[in-house]
């Protein structure tokens, strides 16, 4: 088990459905489990590269030439398949622990809501309350956790997605685990991850944690009210991003104020067109 | 850290491709942007390996440019030959 953050030991991702108060479903009977036995997709070349002798032993080197996250990315294919299939837009939603990622879907929800048909996949280490709060908002949830784990993965996801069974043509918000660092690496079948930081953060913050902004189509800067009581540019925030990320997108935002929203939702519409129009040109 | 949870699969992966010979080494190449660090492997592998048929096996870690991350090769002994 790694010291630093205990991750993973005995791991197993928790998914919890989150209904109304009175314990009511929302009516539906579709689960669909995206998930089946899946085939070993690495390369096995047994190529012989001769014998090694050592002391004790004869030894032979075999060449695997697996990619480690075969796996997890399989599974992303899939769930992104899925996705494809039910004409629906995934997105990953990225940040430090804080930065305001169930808040903007709270905000997202109970305005656009229903015009997106939003459902949410919720990420945490404990507790429902992220889930409890996008509930509360008017949206259907499951709450994942992954006990010691910092990051999602696809297999957590597929999971989750089994419970939720969203609607056809709507959108999925996975937000994950608040971590700058991990959630970079384990693609989860999403159409574009977006990674969200609050002006009370560094504004170098994306030169700090390159991985992640890389990986970014979005860059939303959120709490655009607190401007005034920090240190925060937003300006240098978003040549930072571009820097390592020439093709970002940066948007800035007040969930509070409502400032800048307008722009957020109009992403959202113009990602589902996009989805849509890259589905068929895939036909 | 996220190296434990690759580690476990870099050992999956090894032990069954080893089909219960002895694994003596495991070569990896890690991409400068993976975004990986091979002393986080290093420190998991020890521990993960344990109990496995990649245990006692000596790691070698090659970094490499790019973002992949791959199991390159992996040493086995082998029954003598008759």
């Amino acid at each position: 088990m790694c010291v630093t953050c205990g991750c993973g030991e005995g791991a197993e991702a928790t998914v919890v459905r989150i209904h109304h108060h009175h314990g009511h479903d929302d009516g539906h009977g579709h689960h669909h489990d995206p998930r089946h036995a899946h085939p070993h997709d690495h390369d096995h070349e047994h190529a012989h590269h001769g014998h090694g002798h050592d002391a004790t032993r004869p030894t032979e080197v075999i060449a695997l030439e697996a990619r480690v996250l075969a796996k997890n990315d399989a599974l992303a294919a899939r769930n992104r398949a899925w996705f494809a299939g039910r004409e629906t837009l995934a997105l990953n939603l990225v940040s430090s622990p804080g930065a305001g990622k169930t808040s903007l879907l709270e905000r997202t929800i109970r305005d656009v809501g229903e015009e997106l048909a939003i459902s949410v996949v919720e990420g945490d280490q404990a507790t429902s309350n992220d889930g409890a709060r996008i509930r509360a908002a008017g949206a259907p949830v499951v709450q994942l956790n992954t006990g010691t784990g910092c990051h999602l993965e696809a297999d957590m996801v597929a999971k989750a997605l089994g419970e939720l069974a969203p609607p056809l043509g709507g959108v999925v918000m996975i937000e994950n685990v608040g971590n700058l660092v991990c959630p970079a690496l384990f693609d989860l079948g999403e159409r574009a991850k977006v990674a969200i930081l609050s002006v009370a953060e560094g504004d170098d913050k994306p030169e700090k944690y390159p991985h992640m902004f890389r990986a970014a189509r979005l860059l939303v800067l959120s709490k655009i009210d607190l401007l005034p009581h920090v240190d925060f540019d937003v300006d240098r925030a978003a040549a930072h991003a571009r820097a390592v990320n020439p093709s970002i997108t940066v948007l800035r935002l007040s969930v509070r104020t409502g400032e800048g929203l307008a722009g957020w939702y109009d992403w959202l519409r113009a990602q589902r067109v996009a989805s849509r129009a890259d589905r068929l040109a895939d036909l | 850290m996220h190296e434990l949870s690759i580690t476990r699969n870099i050992v999956a992966v090894v032990s069954e491709a080893a089909e219960g010979k002895r694994v003596v080494r495991v070569v990896l190449e890690v991409g400068k942007q993976a975004g990986v660090m091979p002393d986080a492997i290093r420190f998991c592998f020890e521990v993960v390996s344990d109990g496995t048929a990649v245990q006692g096996a000596a790691l070698s870690i090659i970094e490499v440019d790019g973002a992949d991350l791959r199991i390159k090769t992996m040493e086995v002994e082998v029954s003598p030959c008759v």
